[in-house]
């Protein structure tokens, strides 16, 4: 098992959670400009919920490599 | 009961009817066994996989309580939304461990990983015993929101006690007859009908306010400072946001329900795959969100927040979707209630009993205690609904902050050779005991969820201990290290 291809794969994953916990202070009072009608803090985490799987699809692409089914 | 509620009512028990029927079918065309009944022989596939944990997404807290958040505390349900993106990460991260150890060692509960790698029967039951004792406030959280969705959807024709008693009777029925297996198929029937709930829903801001873009003018004019921390009622700071985020995050995977699902599939992609597109499917709690918002403009002296969705969709459709939308809340409840109580009888059958009050108990003999317990846990749940709220209520007050005290041991378990029983037991007794000091005595301190005190706790009573005592076998640590 490769071991860095695994790490790479943990790091991607971890991104969303990190940027979500990390940048919450600065985002959540942002709520200009509305973006499709949704103030920006709204829209941040919609944007998420649609970003996050392309990092995960990302991750597991690397990781699936090494996974003994 | 007028032309209205029956046409309501139909369309809400009509669903009650299918799912059971489906849950049950599902569950006898298998050979009973403890492992076909508990993680339906680790069979399952992406795609029923993918329903089973949307399923463990869309619950009665989902359907009423994120709308009902909305109205009463505005930007406060955002955390909801981030933690259906954060957690799934953790999930990636975590599901293939769970699923290649399980496999190879036979586990069937969370418990049975910690008993094993630790080395520890006793460490196995207080992992299984917390577990439960975590799970029982949400399945009274699912009683209660079934009660509440049948009686809004028949316009009060049915009281919800009468509607939550017969639901989870069904329930009980379905998951004694069609164990993980019937719950996963429900999942998948949720999962259709909340496509189209979902689809509904939205046209509560777009018709019934007039649009995204004019609902969010009203809110900012009429009451600006829901789009901001603190929130509507002035009492969740960013730190609140951040420390729930964080404990949603962490502690998502550590329900034991969870692991058991994970423990179903059939290889580690089905859940690795199925936590990377999780995501995806959540963008369907969003118009719940945008309900909650707009029942501040169209009902706002609503004296229940968790009616927010089925008042506001009154307004709007006729009986018939309104009945349909209630389907779908029941959907959720039933579902997830099924699947919580499902891994409660397994964790006592399998934990409590097997590994513990009585060790020479067969697979079988287990599985029929398992499948025994489904209706006493029912029907103790059903009591306590009714009888004794309050202590639900104390438990649903530190059941997640209780769960992610499993986190250390679950981490360490597959990364750290030096993590020992002694250390981890200390951690969860120390982590649960800060809970509970956090929670009832000085109240999140700074702001900060009492699960992360805990957990600090934990980390802080776990690392050295484990450094102090004697390390696992040689042999063990080989199992898991190698």
């Amino acid at each position: 098992m490769s071991l860095s291809r695994e790490r790479i794969a943990l790091t991607i994953a971890i991104i969303p959670p990190l940027v979500l916990i990390l940048g919450a202070p600065v985002v959540l009072y942002v709520k200009e400009p509305y973006v499709l009608g949704i103030p920006f803090n709204l829209f941040w985490h919609l944007m998420w919920l649609l970003v996050g799987p392309l990092l995960l699809t990302i991750a597991y692409i690397i990781r699936v490599k090494e996974v003994t089914e | 009961m007028n032309r209205v509620e029956i046409v309501a009512l139909v369309v809400v028990f009509a669903w009650l009817i299918i799912t059971t029927a489906v849950a049950f079918l599902a569950g006898i065309v298998k050979k009973f066994s403890l492992e076909e009944w508990t993680i339906a022989s680790r069979e399952i596939r992406t795609m029923i996989m993918y329903f089973a944990l949307a399923a463990e997404i869309y619950s009665a807290f989902t359907f009423l309580g994120l709308a009902g958040w909305a109205f009463t505390y505005g930007y406060s349900t955002y955390y909801a939304l981030a933690y259906f993106t954060t957690a799934y990460s953790t999930g990636f991260m975590l599901a293939k461990y769970y699923w290649t150890y399980a496999k190879k060692y036979s586990y069937i509960t969370q418990a049975d990983f910690f008993a094993d790698r630790y080395e520890s029967r006793l460490l196995g039951i207080l992992v299984g015993v917390i577990g439960v004792l975590a799970l029982l406030p949400y399945i009274q959280l699912q009683i209660t929101g079934t009660g509440i969705i049948v009686e809004a959807a028949s316009y009060g024709a049915i009281d919800r006690t009468t509607a939550f008693i017969i639901a989870f009777i069904c329930v009980a029925i379905f998951v004694f007859m069609g164990g993980a297996r019937g719950i996963l198929w429900t999942n998948v029937l949720q999962g259709v009908l909340m496509f189209i709930c979902a689809f509904l829903v939205l046209g509560v801001p777009l018709v019934g306010v007039g649009g995204v873009d004019k609902l969010f003018t009203r809110v900012a004019e009429l009451y600006p400072h829901y789009l901001v921390p603190p929130g509507g009622k002035g009492i969740h700071p960013v730190q609140w946001y951040m420390s729930s985020l964080l404990l949603t995050t962490l502690g998502f995977w550590m329900f034991p329900h969870l692991v058991m699902r994970v423990y179903a599939a059939r290889s580690s992609r089905v859940p690795m795959r199925s936590c990377a597109w999780m995501p995806w499917y959540s963008v369907l709690a969003f118009p719940i969100v945008l309900a909650g918002y707009s029942a501040l403009i169209l009902t706002p002296h609503l004296r229940v927040a968790d009616m927010a969705v089925m008042e506001t969709v009154k307004l709007i459709y006729p009986p018939a979707i309104v009945g349909l939308i209630g389907a779908g809340g029941l959907a959720a409840a039933v579902s997830t209630g099924g699947g919580l109580i499902q891994a409660s009888a397994a964790i006592i059958a399998r934990n409590w009993i097997q590994k513990g009050l009585w060790p020479k108990a067969s697979d079988m003999a287990t599985a029929w205690t398992a499948r025994a317990l489904t209706f006493i846990i029912t029907i103790i749940c059903l009591l306590l609904s009714l009888y004794a709220p309050a202590l639900l209520v104390f438990l649903l007050l530190v059941a997640y902050s209780f769960v992610v005290q499993f986190f250390p041991g679950t981490v360490f378990g597959y990364s750290w050779r030096r993590a020992t029983k002694i250390g981890i037991v200390s951690g969860i007794i120390v982590g649960c005991l800060v809970v509970i000091l956090t929670t009832f005595v000085w109240r999140d301190p700074l702001g900060i969820h009492s699960g992360i005190w805990g957990l600090a706790a934990n980390f802080a009573v776990a690392i050295p201990i484990s450094l102090l005592t004697p390390p696992p076998k040689e042999e063990t640590l080989k199992r898991f290290f190698s």
